[in-house]
């Protein structure tokens, strides 16, 4: 087991290193960060001042390299934009998004497994048909249009929640829920199909022959396999919420990393937007390998590969 | 003895749980404090660092400092920490500093935080982004603690404009916490004093008593970011801000229905212009630049795309509001007729194919106005291509200066000529155009202090520009602001510097 740990583990630094270098290239290729900082009223003396704190001078690679030892050292520079470290711009806004994502996971794995679960129990009958249904339309609807809505009947027309921002937890929930949507039906459809399969095992019709209880079939016998499935892709959906986030937080103006990135990119401000897709990229590889470990620990025949 | 817990009941346990549920979302219908004002802005830089130059940072800067000019909501400018000023020789200014004006803890203000301020922006070190409209200052000299002497390089007819955009900084303060300290609480001479400060969501300020020119009416103010326009307009309507910036113009309906929010909007002094290549051909010609001018009709977009917001320009880079508009011209009439003779007469009878460079959602309905000057450019036979690029893909053709056939940009101009001109001088190395003449007028207006011989300069280079039409003059943008009904004393800014001083809610 031990060894199983270490091994993933080791997988980390490298591909963070990968994260890292592509959205270094990607940066780099797409437009100069002296042009966008400095403005159009910029002086050339302020153009050198810069090319020189920025390593511009040097080939990409060297850049890349300089950059990478920085990150060693836990320096990930300062804001162009807003000449602050850029670590600190950003580690301010990830408790934020830190905040609406445990609470849309938490909602999305209650509504999620409950719902799924009582579409496979009720499998082609009503309830079935009505939480499939919501489902598949709940994931084709987009989730930016979800969230004008919520705000036009619960902040414009009846008045129970705030339109947006932050303060006490009633500004939590419309955001919440918004991005809860983006993983609520596929959580959903994967709990129903993975409940189904295991009904057809053989194990559970022999407890059904014993004579158990519908309720403790489902919850002894049944639940527990169905359950590895469900672990995985509740390791997935964490990248597919932070996506999510951006959207979320725009309309919401939820202070959050989401946004913070998608202007950074904009402006072009390479440290604040590294030390983003850092952060989210530690988060990401850090909930899946305690997804993985998780994983490990309740089926002994993913150890032993 | 019964134990407490077992009396208890869990069903009452359950009862007092859900009422304690319905009590904390039980709606509370005022959100907003008591006599404060809540303004809900489109962005907000990440720091409260002093001269960044985006006008959302200066927005914010502006609220606890204050310059020694100021500018008012239409761009005139009034005596700020300074009282009078002129020029005393072709290189010096003699300002007259107010007296008795406090910082927020207490400190007089005097010449030394003028002097101390100008400094630290003229460092030769110094990445202020504000720095070039000061850029000719030379030295600050103290005469005495209310009179300073600013010497310049050479004439420099818009110090005093530029001086609009410089804050005022607390000398002794700064000198004390570094400039870490004075970016983490701001200290100023403004109407408003720091209070919180929440990257990305809030700026949240309190009224100063000790303003010099008398404490606001709104005992609180927070500057609210709320990215996307359609939360702003909903933020406006529940009551939660009674002023939104940027208001969406297809959103322009439902606020103005709203019994609580109506719009004002104001021409800034943006002039959106579709500029061409004039290195290249076929926009070497004049006449086909003209006939690219006389093909578009501004006054249907201006009505159908902006709502009738803004205005049109008058053939001219300049809106109406700056120093340097020339009255004498209008804009080039809708002409289809006369624009295919044009092209015609240039040798373009059969048309030819172009395209349209822009950026999406940089200024007001920009892709929106391009598409449709496509369409009416396709009407004249010119078939058009509207070619969108993000922002870094754009500088990045602003610094290989190729911009493609032809692109959209807007000029500030901020009042005055000057700022807006120099972009189509060989110096700014973003224009494709070139004349002699309009150089030299351009130089002519930079180095005189005589406001007349200025305008003149100006005047004759508009002409010159309308008719050698090295852009089709589009709209002066309008600013479009959404407030609640009952608030007094605020107007629309043309700078999108709110000044909220006055501001009082009804």
């Amino acid at each position: 087991m031990l060894n199983y740990v270490i091994r993933r583990l080791l997988t980390v630094p490298l591909s963070l290193v990968i994260v890292l270098g592509v959205i270094f290239a990607v940066l780099r290729l797409t437009g100069d960060p002296v042009e966008i900082y400095l403005g159009i009223t910029r002086t050339p003396e302020q153009v050198d001042l810069l090319r020189l704190q920025l390593h511009l001078d040097s080939p990409v690679l060297v850049q890349f390299g300089y950059y990478l030892l920085d990150v060693l050292k836990g320096d990930f520079g300062r804001s162009l934009q807003f000449s602050a470290p850029a670590m600190t711009i950003v580690l301010h806004r990830l408790a934020m998004t830190g905040e609406l994502m445990v609470t849309a996971l938490a909602v999305s794995l209650v509504l999620g497994i409950l719902g799924g679960i009582l579409a496979a129990v009720y499998k082609d009958r009503t309830a079935d048909f009505i939480i499939s249904g919501l489902a598949v339309a709940g994931q084709s609807m987009p989730s930016f249009w979800l969230g004008i809505l919520l705000v036009q009947i619960f902040a414009l027309n009846l008045h129970w929640l705030p339109t947006s921002g932050t303060g006490d937890l009633r500004h939590l929930i419309l955001p919440s829920i918004t991005l809860a949507a983006f993983v609520v039906p596929n959580f959903i459809l994967i709990t129903r199909t993975s409940v189904l399969e295991t009904m057809q095992e053989l194990y559970v019709v022999a407890a059904r022959a014993k004579g158990l209880s519908r309720s403790r079939v489902l919850f002894r016998h049944i639940l527990p396999n169905a359950l590895n499935p469900i672990v995985s892709f509740l390791g997935l959906q964490v990248g597919r919420l932070v996506g999510g986030s951006i959207i979320t937080e725009t309309i919401f103006a939820w202070p959050g990393v989401g946004r913070l990135l998608i202007g950074s990119i904009f402006q072009r401000d390479v440290p604040v937007v590294i030390a983003g897709v850092f952060m989210i990229s530690i988060v990401v590889i850090a909930v899946n390998l305690l997804v993985e470990i998780t994983l490990a620990f309740t089926d002994p025949r993913i150890r032993l590969d | 003895m019964q134990n407490i817990w077992s009396a208890i009941s869990r069903r009452s346990l359950l009862k007092s749980g859900v009422a304690l549920g319905i009590a904390t979302t039980v709606p509370r219908v005022v959100y907003a404090q008591e006599n404060s004002l809540v303004v809900g802005v489109q962005g907000l830089p990440d720091s409260l660092l002093m001269g960044m130059s985006s006008f959302s940072a200066e927005n914010l800067m502006l609220q606890t400092m204050t310059p020694l000019v100021l500018r008012d909501d239409e761009g005139n400018l009034k005596p700020g920490l300074a009282v009078k000023w002129e020029a005393v020789g072709d290189n010096v200014w003699r300002f007259e500093l107010r007296k008795d004006v406090k910082f927020h803890d207490g400190k007089p203000f005097t010449a030394e935080d003028v002097k101390f301020t100008l400094d630290y922006i003229l460092a030769p070190d110094s990445l202020y982004g504000t720095k070039a409209r000061i850029s000719q200052v030379e030295k600050t000299e103290i005469v005495d603690n209310t009179t300073v002497l600013i010497h310049t390089k050479g004439p420099f007819p818009t110090l005093t404009r530029g001086l609009s955009d410089i804050p005022i900084e607390p000398k002794h303060y700064v000198e004390k916490v570094g400039r870490e300290g004075m970016t983490a609480h701001p200290v100023g001479t403004g109407p408003f004093k720091f209070e919180e400060w929440v990257p990305g969501d809030r700026y949240s300020l309190t009224a100063f008593d000790g303003y010099w020119d008398g404490k606001p009416p709104s005992g609180r103010l927070v500057l609210r970011q709320i990215p996307e326009g359609s939360t702003r307009v909903a933020a406006l309507l529940a009551g939660e801000a009674q002023i939104v910036e940027e208001l969406p113009v297809d959103l322009q309906p439902s606020v103005e229905q709203s019994d609580n929010a109506e719009v004002l909007s104001v021409e800034s002094t943006v002039g959106l212009l579709l500029t061409f290549d004039t290195t290249k051909p076929p926009f070497d010609d004049k006449r086909v630049r003209q006939a690219l001018n006389y093909a578009i009709d501004k006054e249907k977009i201006l009505k159908r795309l902006l709502m009738g917001n803004g205005t049109v320009l008058q053939g001219q880079m300049l809106t109406s509001n700056t120093f340097g508009f020339n009255p004498d011209l209008s804009f080039y009439p809708y002409d289809p007729g006369k624009a295919k003779a044009l092209l015609e007469e240039a040798g373009h009878g059969d048309g030819f194919e172009t395209s349209i460079t822009t950026r999406s959602g940089k200024y007001l309905a920009d892709v929106d106005i391009c598409n449709v000057c496509a369409a009416m450019l396709g009407e004249v036979g010119v078939k058009t291509t509207v070619n969108v690029v993000e922002q870094g893909v754009f500088s990045k053709m602003t610094s290989a200066h190729d911009m493609g056939p032809i692109h959209m940009v807007g000029w500030y101009s901020l009042g005055d000529a000057d700022f807006a001109t120099v972009w189509f001088t060989e110096a700014s190395g973003r224009s494709f155009w070139h004349s002699d003449e309009y150089e030299k007028l351009f130089v002519e207006a930079r180095s005189t202090v005589d406001e007349n011989a200025r305008l003149k300069a100006y005047h004759r280079m508009m002409a010159l520009m309308h008719e050698e039409a090295p852009s089709i003059f589009l709209f002066g943008l309008p600013s479009i602001y959404g407030a609640a009904k009952g608030l007094t004393d605020w107007l629309p800014p043309s700078d999108k510097i709110q000044r909220l001083a006055d501001a009082k809610l009804g």
